[in-house]
């Protein structure tokens, strides 16, 4: 194997993105070329520095939360809730008044004395 | 009810629902592909986490036009992009001259002073400003955004041959660069001893 070829080949070397016989094949060449050596280990540290990439992107919760923020989720989901949810409130509080007066229990005793 | 295990699809109904909480897993779940765009495109700069949060302010104002014909994480790609282009052009209007350019880049595009500092990342970060943007984004949705080959390949639309050759040369140009460095670096240090 050439060492253009093999320079060609170490970034996917590195990720190990190749075949099995292709790695037999370059390490066999870097077992005696020290250039290519040393290509391999300046992309031995360039894949360790890009791996740590993936620690610079900040946590996504507080940037969901502006999100909400500024698009009103928060404030629309208020108002669906107030419009939905008060007249089930409502008529809830009816029925079970209904059932208790049917039950014998008059939940409004005493309040017209 | 946990949202996490839904589609993109089903969490794009329920957000045009009114589910805010489904919004919020969509944000939550594009957020690192979000921000290695936005990075790509931009690079560094205070502007990067502003311009995150208007790409997914887009992202909710147009999530009504989404059809389905394509991947949701395709789309918020695009708008992504979009928008931070937007962003470098802003950047550029607000500029009077080249000189304020190179003013206003920051000091992560100046690698030989970050070297003196020893901060890999900040060089790391200058070697990239000086890539192709293709390159640099989906350099960036690998590492940054920790996507496969076959999901930018899907996110981009573009052939998987196409981003392992984005990928490939742009670690070839940041070899090089990486190497001239530590040539320049010793070199400096021989002539420092001679002294």
């Amino acid at each position: 194997m050439k060492c253009n070829h093999v320079e060609d080949r170490l970034p996917f070397y590195v990720e190990n993105e190749i075949d099995a016989a292709e790695r037999r094949e370059i390490d066999s060449h870097l077992a005696s070329c020290h250039s290519c050596g040393e290509s391999l280990a300046v992309y031995v540290q360039l894949e360790a520095s890009l791996m740590q990439r993936r620690e610079r992107v900040p946590a996504a919760g507080p940037l969901a939360t502006r999100v909400m923020q500024q698009v009103g989720y928060g404030r629309r989901h208020d108002f669906l809730r107030v419009l939905v949810e008060w007249p089930a409130m409502v008529s809830s509080a009816f029925v079970t008044a209904g059932l208790l007066i049917l039950f014998g229990f008059n939940p409004f005793q005493g309040t017209l004395e | 009810m946990t949202l996490k295990g839904d589609t993109d699809a089903q969490l794009v109904a329920k957000s045009l629902d009114g589910g805010g909480r489904a919004f919020r897993v969509l944000v939550e779940r594009h957020q690192p592909l979000v921000y290695s765009v936005a990075r790509g495109v931009l690079g560094t700069g205070e502007d990067v986490d502003d311009t995150v949060q208007d790409i997914f302010i887009k992202v909710f104002q147009g999530l009504s036009r989404f059809r389905g014909d394509s991947r949701f994480s395709t789309w918020i790609y695009r708008i992504a992009r979009n928008e931070a282009l937007n962003a470098v052009r802003k950047r550029r209007s607000g500029m009077d001259s080249i000189d304020d350019v190179e003013l206003m880049a920051p000091a992560a595009d100046r690698p030989d002073e970050q070297y003196r500092r020893g901060d890999q990342q900040r060089v790391l970060d200058g070697y990239m400003a000086q890539l192709d943007e293709n390159h640099r984004v989906v350099l960036e949705l690998r590492y940054m955004g920790e996507k496969s080959y076959n999901e930018i390949s899907e996110i981009m639309d573009v052939p998987i041959g196409t981003i392992k050759t984005y990928i490939h040369r742009a670690k070839q140009e940041l070899k090089r660069k990486m190497m001239t460095r530590t040539v320049d670096g010793d070199q400096k240090a021989s002539r420092h001893h001679e002294v």
